[in-house]
């Protein structure tokens, strides 16, 4: 008897079986069903049982993908409506027909990854954002976003940072129509915009697709730390690429999917969208005193037949809409205000008042680390690691100072004496220019622990205001206390844990494109002190030489710190 | 003898329902609705300014919608009458009227 036919069926039979098995761990069928590795098991990141089809399936992936294959061969409608890229992948695995179900957008051209940059009015946001945004081939207008969203249920202050930090929101995956949205980033949040190409296949494209009509009735629970909108999306965006590009950290942030993204040269054609306020703040500051009244006027009333210069009427219409979306009581007037604005301009054959994305010609990492060494002359050595640093050196950030450092650690050798180890949980500078129109404060929070031979601490709040200087630099005055048991100016022990009141006065100076001045009187810890440095930035180093006063005794420091 | 006055009394209405138009399908009519409001501000920019994305794209919604070229609304959202109208809901309410006036058919219901 020939047995060559069953051995045939059996190598086919155990082939499948050796493939099912393996598949059901694969990278595709771990990724499209949020899967994250926990020692030996399984945990999916899906949070609404729905999503699976067996009750197992948050932690079994071979189960769900078992029950899945099964229903694919019933030809389960339901399944494949719900699941229509789960239906595919299982259908191409298994060299089924594939018959596709559900209808996606066949007129995306490409995938736009956006990343607004740091917004410092809320804590979830000062590390930036993520969204998709599928082009189509009419354009942005006709595009909608793809983005993950946290519903805070209307909370806010501590209860919000609690609850973000905790786990206490449900976060859902979104999809909306472009002009909607991108105005909430434009004009109400007024964020610096950078735009990316992603590198896709028109598959992938497809899959993209497929993958948020699984996900977009699905929750999962949102941290700010390391499952916040950057880590999700970057899921979302393992689900179609062919290598993971995020994977389970402490924290995930927008800056770190970027640059993973661009180290796999998935990244091209890089725009940037500088906010309204900064180049409001640019023109607004050039003019003379009488021009900004008028421009301030022309927020407040009604000018018909208005017949100002097309600095001040391009100064105003800048930051209108930023006005409008803020500031619903002025609409009225503003708008009206718009419509003459324009016609004045026409009549002074004015037009491309709107800002443009501006191109770069390459893409390049965004730098949101730094290391750093000191050197000073009583022959103490510093060393800074800062594994979460936004600097305020970037290149549009010329005046205003707006840097997010986290969980800084800065190591103090002392050869004369104990050295000293100090953790800077957050260290916060949002010292943005004041105006009449803007009413924008300025603001710095601290919050260190040190370790000197015991552990002492210094948390940090300042408030006050800072006003533009020769429209090159910031003069600066705050006010604010400190609850320390340390001085972490001279990092010298304090008697008691204390609140100690503090004042700041201070300039910050742009003496060159690249070189800074900082000169600034300081009331703290009890103590006077009056600092003064210069900043040399080139490229990515900053070269610092400060010199710190206090009495009788002066420190004079050299650093040198590394951003990338 | 009922039929025909049934008959007579649609005739002399008909004129009256033909001048109020056709309501556009509700997704549609939503969508022009909500991209008109959220535009506004870009779409009064765009009457004055020489790049028109917002014009062209609310230009190519209508046509789509009602048959009517785009370069009508294109005319129409160029026109001083809309583009100096102050109020967004006025300003969508004066293009519903436009609308009606060019093709027919309207978005929303007065």
């Amino acid at each position: 008897m020939n047995k060559l036919p069953f051995y045939v069926l059996l190598l086919i039979f155990s082939t499948s079986l050796l493939f099912s098995g393996e598949f059901c761990y694969s990278r595709k069928w771990l990724n499209i069903l949020f899967y994250d590795k926990q020692g030996d098991s399984y945990i999916s990141l899906a949070d609404t049982s729905d999503f699976f089809i067996t009750q197992e399936g948050k932690t079994d992936p071979k189960a769900e993908y078992e029950a899945s294959l099964k229903l694919v061969e019933a030809n389960d409608l339901s399944f494949k409506t719900k699941f229509p890229l789960r239906y595919k992948y299982i259908a191409n695995n298994n060299n089924f027909k594939y018959e596709p179900v559900v209808q996606v957008a066949n007129n995306i051209e490409n995938v736009v990854i956006a990343y607004p940059n740091r917004y410092m009015s809320n804590p979830a946001s000062m590390f930036g954002h993520l969204y998709l945004v599928l082009k189509t081939n009419k354009g942005l207008l006709d595009s909608d976003i793809l983005h993950y969203v946290a519903d805070t249920k209307g909370v806010g202050g501590f209860n919000y940072l609690l609850g973000g930090l905790v786990g206490e929101f449900e976060g859902w995956f979104l999809r909306e129509p472009y002009y909607k949205e991108v105005k909430n980033y434009t004009y109400v949040e007024d964020r610096d915009i950078i735009y990316y190409d992603l590198k896709l296949f028109p598959e992938q494209i497809e899959d993209l697709q497929l993958a948020y009509i699984e996900l977009q009735n699905y929750s999962f629970y949102y941290y700010f730390l390391d499952k916040n909108c950057a880590f999700i999306i970057g899921k979302l965006l393992n689900v179609i690429l062919l290598e993971d590009i995020v994977k389970k950290e402490a924290y995930v942030m927008p800056s770190q999917i970027i640059n993973k993204l661009i180290d796999a040269s998935l990244l091209e054609n890089k725009l940037f969208r500088v906010s309204n306020t900064k180049l409001f703040n640019n023109i607004f500051n050039k003019l003379s005193g009488s021009d900004k009244k008028k421009v301030i006027k022309l927020f407040f009333k009604k000018h018909p037949n208005v017949q100002y210069n097309k600095e001040i009427l391009k100064s105003f219409l800048l930051i209108s809409e930023y006005v409008i979306s803020n500031y619903s009581s002025m609409s009225d007037t503003v708008r009206f205000n718009r419509i003459e604005a324009y016609k004045r301009l026409r009549e002074l054959n004015v037009f491309g008042v709107r800002q443009k994305d501006i191109k770069s010609k390459s893409v390049s990492r965004i730098k949101s680390e730094s290391v750093g060494v000191s050197g000073l002359v009583n022959g103490r050595y510093e060393f800074v690691y800062n594994p979460v640093y936004f600097s305020e050196y970037s290149k549009h950030d010329k005046i205003d100072i707006k840097s997010v450092k986290c969980l800084g650690i800065k190591l103090k050798l002392n050869p004369n004496d104990s050295n000293s180890l100090k953790f800077n949980i957050v260290d916060l500078k949002n010292i943005t220019q004041y105006n009449e129109l803007l009413n924008t404060f300025s603001w710095e929070v601290k919050s260190s622990i040190i370790y000197n031979d015991s552990f002492l601490t210094n948390q940090e709040f300042n408030y006050g205001l800072a006003f533009n200087f020769l429209n090159n630099g910031l003069i600066y005055s705050l006010i604010g206390l400190n609850y320390t048991s340390f001085d972490d100016i001279t990092d010298v022990l304090l008697v008691d844990l204390n609140f100690i009141p503090a004042i700041k006065i201070g300039l910050n100076q742009n003496l060159t494109e690249n070189l800074k001045f900082f000169v600034s009187y300081e009331n703290r810890f009890k103590k006077d002190y009056i600092k003064a440095e210069l900043l040399y930035k080139h490229d990515n180093l900053l070269n610092k030489l400060m010199l710190i006063n206090e009495g009788s005794s002066s420190i004079l420091k050299l650093s040198f710190e590394f951003l990338f | 003898m009922n039929g025909m006055k049934r008959f007579l009394f649609i005739v002399l209405l008909l004129p009256i329902f033909s001048y109020a138009g056709t309501r556009l399908p509700e997704n549609i009519s939503n969508e022009i609705i909500s991209f008109t409001l959220f535009s506004y501000d870009n779409l009064i920019a765009d009457a004055y300014e020489s790049e028109k994305p917002y014009i062209n794209r609310l230009s190519f919604l209508l046509s789509e919608a009602t048959n009517v070229t785009e370069s009508v609304y294109y005319q129409i959202l160029n026109s001083k009458e809309l583009s100096s109208e102050p109020f967004p809901v006025k300003y969508m309410v004066l293009l519903n009227k436009k609308t009606l006036e060019k093709s027919g058919y309207y978005f929303v219901d007065e």
